[in-house]
């Protein structure tokens, strides 16, 4: 397409919004609304929201998601494909329980795109794990006992192979 | 929040199905052990189907069939079956497969004829024919097919459906050994979903003749069965044209005098075709571009179809790279490829059958049958049976 003009830059658009910890922001309604959950409450309110509160996301949190909402705004041509690759990879790359919070916060607001980095990189985290190293990674206790463990064994034999 | 605790976030059972979704099934099987949060949520049916559609279906040999083609279809005066053998023989390679085999299920199913997802056409041609269902281990008796075909191949594939219902389909085709001149092939095929036989007649643009008592590899519902004079006959029935497109198969190289084929699926849904000969074996996949089949009446040469070679594997080589096998280094052949697979193959060397893989041509012993086997290999078609593997637990059942 010749036009520049993609849907977003029509208007600057600014909406509020509320983190848990009681904090407001500014956003672009063109990156809020990467969020389907707050793209769908501004539809429900209109023109007469105020201020959009965010009971399940602390402002830390917010202020990383809403990072990437504003990159991810316009539609990205081949030319900043590689670049954005990159930006990507640098944004998931986070320690983890900040990684967590996203991916929570993520899927709170329904971000399909970021939700997707963010799994696939909690994924890259178990690749080539055993089952310790994996509880070992994500503080997940062992609830087996030593028998059920041998069972599960013995009868996905070839799982462990 | 503790900082011992597992974040909320992998205790949410949607984002873990989102991350474990993603895993390849070399990482994935072994997060069961993980806890039995983990265990559960893999053993649902809804994470399986999730995983297979995004992924592959994940199989397990079982064990490989033996049929003795002597006693296919043979004539009143051929050669009889010694009753010291039994109809069906599986060389058994894991412990399913040996549950299997001394179960006495198989002694009540006649002659191997294929397999499709782990389910087991048997039977005896040309009325009888059996499904058994290794998950319910229900054996169904097809209704008896209302062609005479004297001479015959088949097909039997689980067709691809939405709901959770199994569905297959099982095709007889008519082998014209008489040497005259037709384009015409009569089938019989029984759905299981209407659970009859209908009849049809298929078409090419030019004579061929199906090859007797093979069965035809399946994919994606297209079927691919050997035709004589070195073709691959293909019958589409999504097309709905009930017409039949030959196709040429390669010669090669190193396998240009071959005394072995075979065809299956490759891993990215492609026809691949093998041939070995006493030098070694290559591989092809016939790499499908547009063709319009729909075209007016005219002949429909399909030019468009053409196989690239994958694979060329000297058995030299393959010796050289395996030294502690290399006293077999005698009378090799391609015994059959592996499903949705292009990475392995099976060879057969004497009594031995190894999965060979193609890149490295690292061997591994599958099965050897020992000093005492029966098996008539140069008379008998070795065919793998695998079986769609998913992980269960008991323990599932009791949380």
């Amino acid at each position: 397409m010749a036009s520049s003009t993609s849907g977003s830059s029509s208007s600057s658009k600014v909406v509020k919004i509320r983190s848990s910890d009681n904090e407001n922001f500014e956003v672009e309604e063109a990156a809020a609304a990467r969020s389907e959950t707050i793209k769908k409450l501004l539809e429900d309110v209109g023109d007469d929201a105020d201020v959009i509160p965010l009971p399940n996301v602390d402002a830390k949190t917010l202020v990383k998601v809403m990072e990437w909402c504003k990159k991810h705004m316009d539609d990205v041509d081949e030319l900043n494909k590689e670049e954005m690759k990159t930006w990507d990879a640098e944004f998931v790359d986070m320690d983890q329980s900040c990684l967590y919070n996203v991916l929570l916060a993520a899927n709170f607001l329904n971000i399909k795109e970021l939700l997707d980095q963010l799994t696939q990189k909690v994924a890259d985290m178990i690749k080539g794990k055993s089952p310790e190293e994996i509880r070992a990674t994500f503080n997940i206790k062992n609830d087996f006992t030593p028998e059920e463990e041998a069972e599960i064994r013995k009868q996905n034999a070839w799982a462990f192979e | 929040m503790n900082e011992n605790d597992v974040h909320p976030a992998l205790t949410c059972d949607d984002i873990l199905c989102e991350i474990l979704l993603r895993l390849p099934e070399k990482s994935v099987f072994k997060c069961i052990l993980v806890s039995k949060r983990w265990l559960h949520l893999m053993c649902s049916s809804s994470f399986r189907y999730g995983y297979c559609t995004r992924w592959k279906t994940n199989f397990h040999l079982v064990g490989f069939f033996v049929s003795n083609h002597l006693y296919l279809g043979r004539h009143k005066n051929g050669i009889q079956r010694p009753p010291s053998e039994p109809a069906i023989q599986l060389l058994s390679t894991s412990d399913e497969g040996d549950v299997l085999k001394f179960s006495g299920v198989l002694k009540q199913l006649g002659y191997f004829i294929d397999s499709s997802n782990g389910l087991l056409l048997c039977g005896r041609h040309p009325m009888t024919y059996y499904v058994w269902n290794p998950m319910t281990k229900q054996t169904y008796q097809l209704p008896q097919p209302r062609q005479y075909y004297k001479n015959l191949c088949m097909a039997f594939f689980i067709e691809n459906c939405s709901d959770e219902t199994l569905h297959y389909k099982v095709i007889r085709a008519r082998c014209d050994c008489r040497l005259i001149e037709v384009n015409t092939v009569s089938v019989e095929i029984f759905s299981s979903a209407t659970g009859m036989w209908k009849h049809f007649t298929l078409t090419c643009s030019s004579p061929f003749g199906l090859s007797p008592w093979t069965v035809a590899t399946v994919i994606n519902g297209v079927i691919y069965w050997f035709a004589k004079q070195g073709n691959i006959a293909i019958f589409d029935p999504h097309l709905g044209e009930r017409c039949i497109v030959l196709v040429k198969l390669p010669t090669g190289k190193l396998s240009y005098d071959y005394d072995e084929n075979g065809v299956g699926e490759s891993s990215d849904g492609l026809l691949q075709y093998g041939q070995s000969s006493n030098l070694g074996i290559e591989i092809w996949v016939l790499e499908k571009e547009q063709v319009c089949f729909s075209s007016s009446n005219t002949s429909h040469k399909d030019l468009k179809n053409r196989w690239t070679l994958r694979y060329r594997l000297s058995f030299k080589a393959m010796w050289k790279q395996n030294p502690s096998y290399g006293k077999h280094s005698k009378e090799s052949q391609i015994l059959s490829f592996l499903p949705q697979n292009s990475d392995y193959v099976f060879i057969r060397s004497g009594c031995y059958i190894f999965r060979c893989h193609l890149s490295s041509k690292r061997l591994e012993v599958v099965h050897s049958s020992g000093r005492g086997s029966s098996i008539l290999w140069d008379f008998s078609k070795v065919v793998p049976y695998f079986r769609p593997v998913w992980p269960h637990s008991s323990i599932c059942r009791n949380i």
